[in-house]
């Protein structure tokens, strides 16, 4: 049964915050159980008041001012008290904790000479809370399907927001089921999961349903991603989002070549715009793509502006 | 008296081992502190040990407890440990510390932490050597006052 925005935050969130913190938020939960169900992030500032994201704007908790101890104390336990055990991960900017929620990170950065750097005396919080919207590529699926009964390779295109990660997602649990509606048959489907957004792993297990057979390689870099999943995991499909520069066009279209279908996202306004760029033109003007979804929120996120053949 | 001095010894011995295990896990297998704590804990034993694999199940993400908080519930349900002072004293300003800096800090706090412990460690050492001798030296010369007694 799924949960409800309140409930996630009862159970993945709040434990997390000191304990003033969590009183005044479920306190503000309570008097705006509406709101509260919207909640998409939780934003901790040192010094500033409890700041609460909702759709289109947010609410600050004027009578709660976050102080050090309040971030040391949530820092403490989102890094399972092993601060040195996330160094690297800290490097991108945020991790990913149990839910596959998203908590980003800023403080004082301190460059290193080899052109490295890291990140110490975090000062603001950011949680953004993850939902997962299910059955969205449905009824999109059949109008992707290739003459062998397949699914096509594909080509997400949406500008940012709109929904790209979330379709893919879904795509990744249908193909992973099957749906007898298309006779399309469940797949091996691995991901290349860079920002760690298809699946949101934590110690490298999805928190996210990516479906019943998915591998995922988490916060790989797409073009290694692609070459070491081909070698040691035998996949019908290959997922991966935004692709952008000249390795990544390179993976794919080597992934392609082997016989191994791809589904990809990529920026984009529509199938004019993706032509403009020289490495998606690449891909599509060679056949690599046959089939593309333009994504848009004329109506919200995830409106669907066009699905089928690239011509 | 000297069977308190060497009890003493023994766990601040154990203390060492165990602030050098934690070290080890932290640089070597990055495990996490929890999961450290316990293998720490288990691999010493004794009072040391016990309070080390409590810290350990008491702290993290799953507990919802900082290390510091794990430290003063594991000191609370540990009423009977049999621990030096300086050892509860050491851990304490140590776990103030612990899980929230880099590999390279965390390591030089454990360092810290073990270089005091080996100072106190040494300091005890000795007053059991100078305990022992003086012990010794009492019994021959009671042992001679009864010869002369008895002659």
């Amino acid at each position: 049964m799924p949960r409800t925005m309140t409930g996630v935050l009862i159970q993945d969130i709040m434990p997390l915050f000191s304990s003033r913190i969590g009183k005044a938020l479920g306190g503000w939960m309570e008097r705006h159980p509406n709101q509260a169900e919207t909640i998409q992030e939780i934003r901790l500032r040192t010094g500033l008041p409890l700041c609460i994201g909702l759709p289109g704007h947010d609410h600050l908790i004027h009578s709660l001012v976050v102080s050090r101890a309040d971030i040391d104390k949530t820092l403490s336990l989102i890094t399972d008290c092993s601060y040195y055990a996330l160094e690297d991960e800290f490097k991108g900017g945020y991790i990913t904790i149990p839910g596959g929620h998203r908590v980003g990170l800023s403080g004082q950065v301190i460059a290193h000479a080899d052109g490295g750097h890291k990140l110490r005396l975090i000062s603001a919080l950011c949680f953004r809370i993850a939902r997962e919207v299910k059955g969205v590529a449905e009824h999109i699926v059949p109008k992707l399907m290739s003459s062998d009964g397949s699914i096509a390779s594909t080509l997400i295109i949406s500008p940012p927001g709109c929904g790209k990660t979330t379709f893919l997602r879904d795509l990744c649990r249908i193909l992973g089921h099957g749906l007898s509606s298309c006779s399309l048959r469940p797949a091996q489907v691995a991901i290349v999961d860079e920002r760690s957004e298809i699946a949101a792993c934590y110690g490298g297990v999805p928190q996210l349903d990516v479906g019943p057979r998915a591998d995922v390689l988490d916060r790989c870099p797409k073009a290694k991603g692609i070459g070491m999943l081909l070698r040691s995991m035998n996949p019908d499909v290959i997922v991966t989002d935004e692709l952008g520069g000249e390795d990544d066009a390179r993976a794919v279209a080597m992934a392609l070549s082997g016989g191994v279908k791809v589904i990809a996202s990529c920026h984009g306004r529509d199938l004019d715009d993706i032509r403009s760029k020289p490495y998606s033109e690449w891909l599509v003007s060679r056949g690599y793509f046959t089939k593309a979804v333009v994504l848009s929120k004329r109506h919200g996120p995830g409106t669907i502006e066009y699905v089928g053949d690239i011509m | 008296m000297a069977a308190k001095l060497e009890k003493q010894l023994d766990e601040l011995g154990r203390f060492e081992l165990a602030l050098l295990t934690l070290s080890n896990e932290i640089s070597y297998s990055l495990s996490s502190l929890p999961k450290a704590l316990v293998n720490a804990g288990h691999k010493v034993g004794g009072d040391t040990g016990t309070l080390f694999t409590l810290i350990g199940s008491l702290c993290g993400l799953e507990q919802r407890r900082t290390v510091e908080e794990g430290f003063r519930l594991a000191l609370e349900q540990a009423e009977g440990l049999d621990l030096p002072g300086c050892v509860v004293e050491i851990m304490g300003s140590l776990v103030k510390n612990l899980g929230v800096w880099g590999s390279k800090e965390q390591v030089s706090f454990i360092d810290m932490a073990l270089g005091e412990t080996r100072n106190y460690r040494a300091c005890v050492q000795e007053e059991y050597l100078k305990k022992a001798r003086m012990y010794r030296s009492l019994g021959l010369l009671f042992a001679l006052g009864i010869v002369i007694v008895l002659l």
